[in-house]
């Protein structure tokens, strides 16, 4: 039959689309060091294949309905453009072999991962020619299958910002993302959270949209739900990369963010202004409001501002969940303050001042005088501080002071002997 | 013109204002400061020599993206090697950012007997 031979040659060009796949990680498997989860992930998802495949052709051979036959070349059809889609995402382990940012930024990073995602965790950077800032958990699972060994976070950076050190510190906010979905946070707090007056507030947000939308009021109240589990997530995030990173957290989404409007409500991110606002809140918690008051006045006059300001009008949906957001705000900082307990960094006036007067004398901020690392959270936030200080001190010193030539050449230099002081004395 | 001693290196190192400091950074073992002298490791970024087609660089008209071209930075990690074949020619710098006051000047030396079949001018 002609369709049989159609058939044969379309499953013999997934088998080679799988062998090329499995043939690229096996080399990786072969040549890379440390990142090995994600090859092993990625392999496991080629050797998957296969079975697939086998079903496929068994279903095939077992019916002689031409319309069924069809359906069947039709899905082996679709496995192949998928098979040979994953060619894609080749690029990723080449990014898990050889990273594109500093090894400073990425050691720290990885070691933030690993305390406070999963010990077995290992984070890749890509640069990502399209989008923002992004992560992937596990990119490589197959969906009800047990997951191989060790958590793959894949976070995608703009292929702009590669050498942006001052703005990597928004990858502790991917890192975050990965916590809130290997602990399965998101789910946890939306159910905790979605009780009594936040309950009310999205029921009369899902009714005054639905009668805009002319849709039902519960597909409205599902997309709600759904928006409200993935604004948790986000202010999550935001309060892990600020626990972890004080002040930077701040500096380099105020860099990234802040350009935009801040009372657009995205799908998935609560306004601009908001996050700012629980982030400030954060901060001042912290401690760390009084030295970004101190240290950068401008700049703190100008965001405190924006984040006191009353936020634009905006539509039922959107406002039901910002509501919804503050209300439920202190239940998400009061779990990540509990998650991440061992890595909260709290200002260290004294480590501040002495990566600020090494910078001055164009030194690397890695090392105290009684030759202990200086934490990394405070190098990256005194190098911020530094870098803004030079310039203005104001808001528009930040679209700058990222890009400063020395304090660019001098973190990562900084965080990598910080990271070597670190373990030659602890081996 | 004299020879600092240990006592004396010592207390460069920690000299202050530090624009009056030797600085080593980082210094991660006091035993790195000798008699005379301060031990410094090699660090993690070297430059590797590429074979190119090019016949050679005219030191008059040569601009920078020429001489990289010729070259390669490596950066290599924490914990991993650097294999050097026979015949192969690399800079490296040291670990440590190193830093001299106005009135401060030192000698490198090579270890050689530590790396017997390497020759490393200093």
């Amino acid at each position: 039959m002609a369709d049989d031979t159609e058939f044969r040659f379309v499953t013999a060009s997934v088998r080679r689309a799988a062998r090329l796949q499995r043939e690229y990680v096996d080399s990786f498997l072969e040549t890379a060091g440390s990142p090995r989860a994600i090859g092993e992930q990625f392999a496991e998802l080629c050797d998957k294949i296969e079975p697939v495949v086998s079903d496929y052709e068994r279903r095939h051979a077992a019916t002689t309905d031409a319309l069924d036959r069809r359906l069947i070349l039709n899905a082996i059809r679709e496995l192949l453009a998928w098979t040979r889609d994953l060619q894609l995402r080749c690029a990723w382990l080449d990014a898990a072999a050889k990273p594109p940012i500093d090894l400073g930024s990425l050691y720290y990073l990885r070691s933030l991962a690993k305390a406070i995602v999963r010990p077995d965790s290992e984070f890749t950077v890509v640069a990502a020619h399209e989008g923002s800032y992004a992560t992937v958990v596990n990119p490589f699972r197959v969906p009800s299958t047990p997951v191989p060994p060790g958590i793959v976070l894949v976070a995608l950076v703009p292929h702009r910002e590669i050498r942006s050190g001052l703005l990597h510190p928004l990858l502790a906010h991917e890192i975050g993302h990965g916590v809130a979905k290997v602990h399965g946070y998101t789910e946890q707090l939306r159910t905790k959270v979605t009780t009594g007056r936040i309950e009310k507030m999205l029921a009369r947000g899902a009714q005054e949209t639905a009668k805009e939308s002319k849709r039902a009021v519960t597909e409205e109240r599902a997309v709600l739900d759904k928006r409200l589990g993935a604004w948790i997530e986000e202010i999550f995030c935001d309060a892990v990369a600020t626990a972890c990173l004080g002040a930077t957290y701040l500096f380099s989404f105020a860099t990234e963010v802040l350009p935009d409007d801040v009372d657009a409500a995205g799908l998935k991110h609560p306004p601009t202004r908001q996050r700012v606002r629980l982030i400030l809140a954060h901060l001042d918690r912290l401690g760390w409001g009084s030295i970004i008051d101190r240290e950068v006045p401008g700049f703190a006059a100008w965001v405190r501002g924006v984040a006191s300001a009353p936020p634009a009008s905006q539509r039922p949906a959107d406002e039901a969940l910002r509501k919804a957001i503050d209300l439920a705000a202190r239940r998400i900082q009061g779990a990540v303050d509990k998650h991440v307990s061992a890595n909260i960094a709290k200002p260290d006036e004294e480590a501040l001042a002495s990566v600020a007067e090494l910078l001055k004398q164009h030194v690397p901020p890695a090392q105290h005088d009684d030759g202990s690392p200086i934490a990394r959270p405070m190098i990256i936030a005194g190098c911020w501080l530094s870098a803004m200080k030079t310039r203005s001190g104001d808001v528009e010193a930040l679209a700058d002071a990222v890009d400063s030539d020395e304090v660019g050449q001098l973190l990562p230099y900084a965080l990598e002997l910080s990271v070597i002081v670190d373990r030659w004395q602890t081996a | 013109m004299s020879v600092l001693g240990r006592k004396g290196l010592k207390k460069a190192i920690l000299e202050r204002p530090i624009d009056r400091r030797l600085v080593v950074m980082p210094l991660i073992d006091p035993k790195q400061i000798g008699d005379a002298s301060v031990d410094v490791r090699l660090g993690t970024r070297f430059r590797v020599l590429r074979r190119t087609q090019d016949s050679g660089l005219n030191p008059q008209t040569v601009v920078q993206s020429e001489v990289e071209r010729g070259q390669e930075e490596v950066v290599v990690p924490i914990g991993k090697p650097l294999w050097l074949h026979p015949g192969q020619f690399v800079l490296g710098a040291t670990l440590e950012y190193l830093r001299f006051p106005n009135d401060l000047a030192a000698d490198v030396v090579s270890l050689l007997s530590a790396r017997p079949k390497l020759s490393m001018p200093a």
